[in-house]
């Protein structure tokens, strides 16, 4: 539906974008995710249309979209919402529809009001409004015009925690059940792995992975999303002549397609187990630091000369010297540098 | 926002044409002849003592009146940052007046409450019948010096309490605890910390009365002579250009100097402030000592903006048969010998006309540049001398404009001497950087989101500009709008040298009538005072009324 062809895009001696290129089909969303100054907002703000590319283009069901952001027909929801300050909720709402010269406006600001659960609200000034009530007027606001594309900047990069985790379901739910295909853009890898069909991992003003949140945490593909996902342990290895993998922490017989030369290797958290797993093989080590954290145990744990953080069961594991066991089944090998 | 981009170029054409222009005549004037280099200017600067003691009385007034200002003002900064009072923030909006009278209505003010043919002076005489005024302090240092006084304390009192305010007395407790009695506490701990806004306070009072004219010209009389007022007499009475433009010189030298030391100051002041604010640290006096400094700082702010206004009104009403409006109805009368040619009244509607000029052109050109500094943002290069520039006409003295309008706009290129749009334009280079400073930090505040999202709803940039950005301007304007009518009404330093004889501004008219012998002209000045000083408190209270927070002040 929306294609994205070869985007660049440079502030001065920075390049906010390198050469990015995706589609997104109809009715997705699609999470832009990565650490702050990674080009992701710039990206979103080309699609927008509020900056413009040096070079690359857009095209909308094939067609390029019009060169001013007001004629483009996409809705946008910016990081801090950007609602009028003059204007009252049902004023804000109603604004697109307004300009628009479109009629029975009454009706559709209800209608978008229901969908956010603030019916009744019309009358109220924006700064009556929690962060909450704000964040689902912008969202109204954005969605009442109904837009080809819904572009989202941090949706809920500016509310608190507890909110975020009750608003990303709420968000996504409205989204799917408008069916408009958007793009949203955060920092925050659980709020994607909530509201997204897709994400695209960005570092460097470049696109590192596009893949479904399930495909992107199970086979991260390089260093920088495995990292970005919360993976610490992480460490050289290399493929041996025979198809094993070798690492500091021993060789292993993998059931993935064998590579060669060397290769990073992501360790899962959970691969470390005093019991012998189906796939496991044997590993001793020194465990230096113990942190109780609810579900489990953290711990800090050095082998050969190397640092990794796992995670063990009850009961409490003690310090130093530790034996046990690491399921290959938890070892993946990073496709790309 | 962009699509007329040469909109854009105009106040700088303005500024080049009306102020930059000006500035350099002067600097042709004073060095140059028949495109020759002379120096006579300069001479006579370095060789005359005269004029050494000019540059020491100005600088002798400037620096007394500060600390006499500092000095009063700082007890009352404590009572405003530490107590809660009832009609406290009546009394603090209300302590702002004076920064909007006009010099000459100041000077007729105090002449009222001081000056030989004072209310209080007339009343002695009566009592005691005496036959010369008891108490005449026109034409002394003193009635220049309280003058300054009455129009710079409510400015340090804001600038110093506002800060102090934002002190969390905790530190003064802890030192208490240490041991330190309360004499040391205030010299070792509560006068360091204040240090920043004391100073910024202090260059700003001293820049006020470094460049005072209309309350030294008229107060002071032919004894007293600042620089400021000598660029006056050497131009228009001595007709010696020369020296005129050589003594405007190192006045606008001064004055950029020390407008570089208040933006120092300043920067540190603004960011000190923001550390913490405490409000909530005020309490009710609850010791007699307490109630008394209270009441001794309140009676005396009453006393010191109160009396010279309350005396003005008073006076202007007495004539020498009782309580009239003789005064005032004399202003419609053209008499005979009239010194305008036409009844004084008229200075008001010349007033009156002028300020609605100067408020268009100001408000228009301001509003321009606020747009065009607040997009400058982005290129903090040229930020960084763009804000300063626009700002330069404040720093520079009205007497240097004004001299600076006769010498370089009475010939071709520029021929405007003859011109009425000449006073106007003079005004509107003195007002246009209040209504920048009122625009801007309205612009300023506006998230570039906004626009945007109007964009992303499908609004065009017009549309944007008229839906959201024009209702969040709008009071930040209608405030510059009446601080620029305001302002021109007031105009004195510039007004002298580029009205004409035959159509006088107010304050210009009120100047005359004071330095014309007999109880008449007195009454005129002071009823046409009068009249100005309601024009202006109108003015004030509009601003007061749509003024959002602090802001737009200096």
């Amino acid at each position: 539906m929306l294609s994205v062809h070869h985007f660049t895009k440079t502030f001065g001696d920075t390049i906010a974008v390198n050469d990015v290129s995706f589609s997104v089909k109809e009715g997705d969303i699609l999470c832009l995710l990565g650490p702050s100054g990674c080009g992701k907002t710039t990206l979103l703000r080309l699609i927008a249309g509020l900056e413009t590319a040096d070079s690359g283009r857009l095209t909308i069901d094939g067609q390029p979209p019009a060169v001013q952001p007001h004629e483009r027909d996409f809705g946008m929801m910016f990081q801090n919402f950007a609602l009028f300050p003059h204007k009252n909720v049902f004023d804000n709402v109603a604004f697109g529809l307004l300009i628009r010269g479109m009629s029975d406006i009454d009706r559709r600001v209800a209608e978008m009001l229901e969908l956010v659960a603030l019916t009744g609200y019309e009358k109220r000034t924006i700064d009556q409004l929690s962060g909450g009530e704000q964040q689902r007027v912008a969202l109204a606001r954005s969605l009442a015009t109904q837009p080809r594309l819904l572009l989202l900047d941090e949706p809920l990069g500016s509310l608190d925690r507890a909110l975020r985790e009750k608003l990303m379901i709420d968000l996504r739910l409205i989204l799917k059940q408008v069916g408009v295909t958007a793009i949203s853009v955060t920092h925050d890898q659980s709020e994607a792995f909530a509201i997204a069909d897709q994400i695209a991992v960005m570092n460097h003003g470049q696109i590192e992975q596009l893949s479904p949140p399930e495909i992107l945490f199970s086979e991260p593909r390089t260093p920088f999303v495995a990292r970005f996902l919360g993976f610490s342990n992480i460490v050289p290895g290399r493929w041996l002549e025979n198809g094993r993998l070798d690492t500091p922490l021993g060789a292993f017989d993998l059931s993935y397609q064998p590579g060669n030369g060397p290769v990073d290797v992501l360790i899962r958290p959970t691969a470390l187990s005093s019991d012998n797993p189906d796939h496991g093989i044997p590993i001793h080590g020194t465990i230096t630091a113990v942190t109780f954290r609810g579900r489990f145990y953290q711990v800090a744990f050095t082998t050969n000369h190397h640092n990794f953080i796992f995670e063990l069961p009850a009961p409490k594991p003690s310090l130093g010297p530790f034996r046990g066991f690491l399921d290959s089944t938890q070892i993946w090998p990073l496709p790309n540098r | 926002m962009f699509r007329y981009p040469w909109l854009f170029l105009l106040p700088f054409l303005f500024l080049l044409i009306f102020f930059f222009y000006p500035l350099s005549a002067i600097l042709g004037v004073s060095l140059f002849e028949d495109g020759r280099l002379v120096n006579e200017g300069l001479q006579a600067l370095v060789t005359r003592p005269y004029y050494r003691q000019i540059a020491w009385f100005t600088l002798w007034q400037a620096t007394a009146s500060t600390i006499l200002t500092i000095a009063l003002a700082l007890p009352g900064a404590y009572v405003f940052a530490r107590y809660r009072f009832w009609g406290k923030s009546t009394l603090k909006a209300m302590s702002t007046l004076p920064f909007v009278l006009p010099t000459v209505v100041v000077a007729s003010a105090f002449s009222a409450l001081l000056g030989p043919r004072s209310v209080l002076n007339e009343g002695l005489m009566v009592l005691f019948n005496l036959q010369s005024p008891p108490i005449d302090l026109q034409n002394t240092v003193w009635i220049i010096l309280l003058a300054h006084i009455f129009y710079n304390y409510s400015v340090a009192l804001r600038m110093i309490s506002s800060y102090w305010q934002n002190l969390s007395p905790e530190v003064e407790e802890a030192a208490a605890m240490l041991g330190a009695n309360p004499r040391q506490i205030w010299w070792r701990v509560t006068l360091p910390r204040l240090q920043p806004a004391v100073n910024a306070a202090a260059v700003l009072v001293f820049i006020f009365t470094f460049t005072s004219f209309g309350v030294i010209l008229i107060l002071g009389g032919p004894r007293f002579s600042t620089l400021e007022t000598e660029i006056y007499r050497q131009a228009a009475n001595l007709f010696n250009l020369p020296v005129a433009a050589t003594l405007s010189l190192l006045q606008i030298a001064f004055t950029f100097v020390l407008m570089v030391v208040y933006t120092r100051t300043q920067a540190r002041l603004s960011t000190a402030s923001s550390l913490r604010a405490a409000e909530t640290q005020q309490q009710h006096p609850h010791t007699t000592g307490q109630r008394i400094m209270l009441a001794a700082n309140l009676t005396l702010m009453i006393l010191l903006l109160g009396a010279p206004l309350l005396a003005l009104i008073m006076r202007s009403l007495q004539t020498d048969s009782g309580y009239s409006l003789l005064y005032y109805t004399q202003l419609f009368v053209n008499d005979r010998n009239s010194i305008f040619f036409v009844p004084p009244i008229w200075a008001a509607v010349n007033s009156a006309g002028i300020a609605l000029v100067t408020m268009v052109m100001a408000v228009l050109l301001g509003l321009l540049s606020a747009v065009f500094l607040s997009h400058s943002d982005q290129w903090p290069g040229l930020k960084k001398w763009l804000d300063p520039l626009m700002m330069l006409p404040l720093a520079t003295s009205a007497v240097t404009l004004g001299f600076g309008f006769i010498i370089a706009l009475n010939r071709p290129p520029f021929d405007l001497r003859r011109s009425l749009i000449l006073v106007p334009i003079a005004h509107t280079l003195v007002a246009l950087p209040f209504v920048i400073r009122a625009v801007l930090p309205a612009l300023r505040r506006i998230p570039p989101s906004l626009p945007e999202a109007a964009a992303m709803l499908g609004a065009s940039p017009w549309q944007a500009s008229r839906e959201i950005i024009w209702p969040l301007i709008r009071s930040a304007l209608l405030v510059g709008a009446v601080f620029a009518f305001t302002i021109s009404m007031g105009e004195f330093g510039a007004s002298v040298f580029v009205t004409r004889p035959n159509s006088p501004t107010m304050p210009v008219a009120i100047a005359r009538f004071l330095s014309q012998p007999g109880s008449l002209n007195f009454g005129r000045a002071l009823a046409m005072s009068t009249l100005l000083m309601g024009i202006c408190t109108a003015g004030f209270l509009l601003i007061e009324r749509f003024r959002i927070g602090d802001e737009g002040e200096f």
